[in-house]
């Protein structure tokens, strides 16, 4: 039985690896063999990665700033509602990323949408939506990370400042933010890389102007529209490269996981 | 009552399904007090309202001459060793002596003199640059009061400081942090379900039980004199016995049926009553020899039941004779005693009670509260 076991672990783990393996390689090999219909020029490459890296890094650092006052509330509080109010939170983690895009687009329809548009952006159509687009699908698992992350500091520490003559807001720049330190990086980067990627809020906002709005994802998106696969095929080998640098940093470095 | 420090007046609260009760009692400046008590019986509960981390319903907390009742936690001036010591993970060992020093606005040069201090009394020098977590439990303990002595506190409550401790390092370490704690001059407050911890430490003991202060009081007399059942038996009171009172010529005699104790002295009017005494407090009477004064009047005859050998003690049951029970007292002895006198399960002998050492609770105590 033991045998059986450690068949069908091991099994199961590389027929799962080997998949992700053989689409990677089929990716690599179609990209080798094809020949350009309209090669990317390195200028588009240069623009839709710069401006996925941008977009993505403010989205990003604004869904933490703003989690992390939301997560500590959530992990040290009760109040009435709090089930209700933490599950709103997660619906971004859920929801589909178009439903979101559409939601902000009918937003701005509104009144008050249109005032804040006219104050702070225009984000329709423009790359302010998609920075708004990426924040607000990535903002429910920021919250959702740093939540894990505040829950398991022991609130004995802050108990112990307090009683050593801090304040509540002292205690928190003092012995919370360092003590969560790591997992608000790893929380950051999480976010990052799932901001990166983000397609399906972004096009619904922003649209898909070469040029323009052209993240990574979009750009993929319109190498497949103009039938052009081999103009996808580089993006896409872009993105996954990016994606597992930063998920590959992550799991193996000696910042977040030194005790 | 100038001398009184810590003082808790009728304070009751409930904290989630638990509730502490009308707890009443007093430290002396410079005393070292221990609050006893099982698990779950809300010494934590009872500390933190201290700490002022629990809102209190009902009562009121004096540190000195200041109400701090519903004083923030950080206004009180208070110390506090938790269970775990919980020493900050990001700071080495000097940052987390120094921690309390950065909120009081301590001169750097006074915060230096103080820290070289402090690590000299607790021989804690050459761990200053040490992280926290490469330190022992004893060392961590060190810090940990390091740390709270740091702000020079009016009162330290340590929260079961020994928990983490190997058993075989808790002994020393219990002589050297009351050492420490004379050495300051501070009062301290230190709860723990451990009694022997309990009786090294504390000067003077009071026992939490199920949310209620029992007792408080001298040390002496909370171990020797327990005033309710409960008391009696998480201090290790094994043999309780319910009985009727009877006159006897040069005292009182408690019947409990198929035997009786004589007690000098005159007892409380009621006819009921319970009477204990401790495994240690009954003798076996060596065949041949006097018989001590206080020993003779209560002395039966019997078998030992069992016999269990421990490292430091042994512990026997004894049935009195024509007794209906399994076994009617529970006897602890020294190893040697045993040795000496050749104890085995089954052997006949004779024990006496020791008469000072017998307890009778009065009838308003009897019962659990």
């Amino acid at each position: 039985m033991n045998r059986a076991f450690h068949i069908i672990m091991w099994g199961t783990a590389c027929l799962l690896i080997g998949g992700f393996v053989v689409l990677i390689a089929s990716m690599l090999l179609e990209l080798g063999q094809e020949s350009f219909v309209r090669p990317p020029h390195l200028r588009e490459i240069s623009f839709a990665v710069k401006l996925s890296l941008i977009t993505s890094t403010i989205a990003s650092f604004f869904a933490v700033l703003i989690s992390v006052p939301v997560a500590y509330l959530f992990s040290r509080h009760t109040f009435f509602g709090k089930n209700f109010f933490d599950t709103l939170l997660d619906l971004p983690i859920v929801l589909s990323p178009i439903a979101l895009g559409a939601m902000l687009l009918i937003f701005f329809n509104t009144p008050l949408g249109r005032q804040i548009d006219q104050r702070l952006g225009p984000f329709v159509f423009e790359v302010k939506g998609i920075i708004l687009a990426q924040f607000l699908v990535v903002v429910g698992l920021s919250i959702r990370l740093l939540k894990a992350t505040f829950e398991g500091i022991d609130v004995e520490y802050e108990n112990l400042a307090r009683i050593l003559g801090y304040d509540k807001m002292r205690v928190f720049f003092k012995v919370v933010l360092p003590m969560a330190g790591k997992g608000l990086i790893a929380a950051f980067l999480l976010v990052w890389a799932r901001a990166i990627g983000e397609f399906g809020a972004t096009i619904t906002l922003a649209g898909a102007t070469t040029m323009k709005t052209e993240t990574i994802p979009v750009a993929i998106y319109l190498g497949f529209e103009s039938a052009d696969i081999t103009h996808a095929l580089v993006y896409i080998t872009i993105l996954i490269f990016i994606s597992l640098a930063i998920l590959y940093f992550l799991r193996t470095s000696k910042v977040l996981h030194r005790e | 009552m100038n001398n009184v420090h810590l003082k808790i007046e009728t304070m009751s609260t409930a904290i989630g399904g638990f509730s502490l009760r009308n707890i009443s009692l007093s430290c002396e400046r410079g005393e070292y007090h221990v609050l006893l008590g099982p698990t779950g019986s809300g010494k934590t509960s009872l500390m933190k309202c201290i700490l002022g981390f629990h809102k209190i319903q009902r009562g009121a907390i004096y540190l000195g001459n200041r109400d701090i009742t519903h004083e923030r936690p950080e206004r009180r001036r208070m110390a506090y060793v938790p269970q775990n010591y919980s020493l900050f993970p990001h700071l080495n060992v000097e940052g987390n002596i120094r921690f309390g020093l950065g909120a009081g606005n301590v001169p750097v040069h006074e915060a230096d003199l103080l820290i070289n201090r402090l690590c000299e009394m607790l021989h804690i020098e050459n761990l200053r640059h040490r992280k926290v977590r490469n330190l022992s439990g004893g060392e961590r303990q060190k810090v940990a009061l390091a740390r709270a002595l740091a702000v020079q506190p009016e009162i330290i409550l340590l929260d079961e400081p020994f928990s983490s401790i190997d058993e075989g390092a808790k002994r020393g370490l219990w002589v050297e942090l009351k050492q420490i704690v004379n050495e300051v001059g501070i009062t301290a407050f230190h709860i723990t379900h451990n009694l022997e911890e309990a009786y090294s430490l504390g000067e003077r003991l009071s026992v939490l039980m199920n949310g209620e202060l029992l007792q408080s009081g001298a040390k002496r007399d909370i171990f020797e004199s327990p005033l309710t059942e409960g008391v009696a038996r998480y201090l290790g009171y094994r043999n309780i016995f319910s009985g009727v009172q009877k006159r006897h010529p040069e005292g009182t005699e408690i019947d409990m049926g198929y035997f009786s104790v004589f007690v000098p002295g005159e007892k409380p009017e009621t006819t009921e009553i319970k009477l204990c005494i401790r495994p240690q407090d009954i003798k076996i009477i060596r065949e041949g020899l006097p018989i001590g004064d206080f020993l003779n009047r209560n002395i039966f005859s019997g078998e030992i039941t069992s016999l269990l050998l421990f490292p430091e003690y042994c512990s026997m049951q004894f049935r009195i004779e024509a007794s209906p029970e399994d076994y009617d007292f529970e006897i602890r002895i020294p190893r040697y005693i045993q040795e000496r006198y050749d104890l085995y399960a089954g052997k006949k002998i004779r024990v006496g009670l020791w008469e000072p050492k017998i307890i009778l609770f009065s009838p308003s105590l009897v019962s659990e509260r």
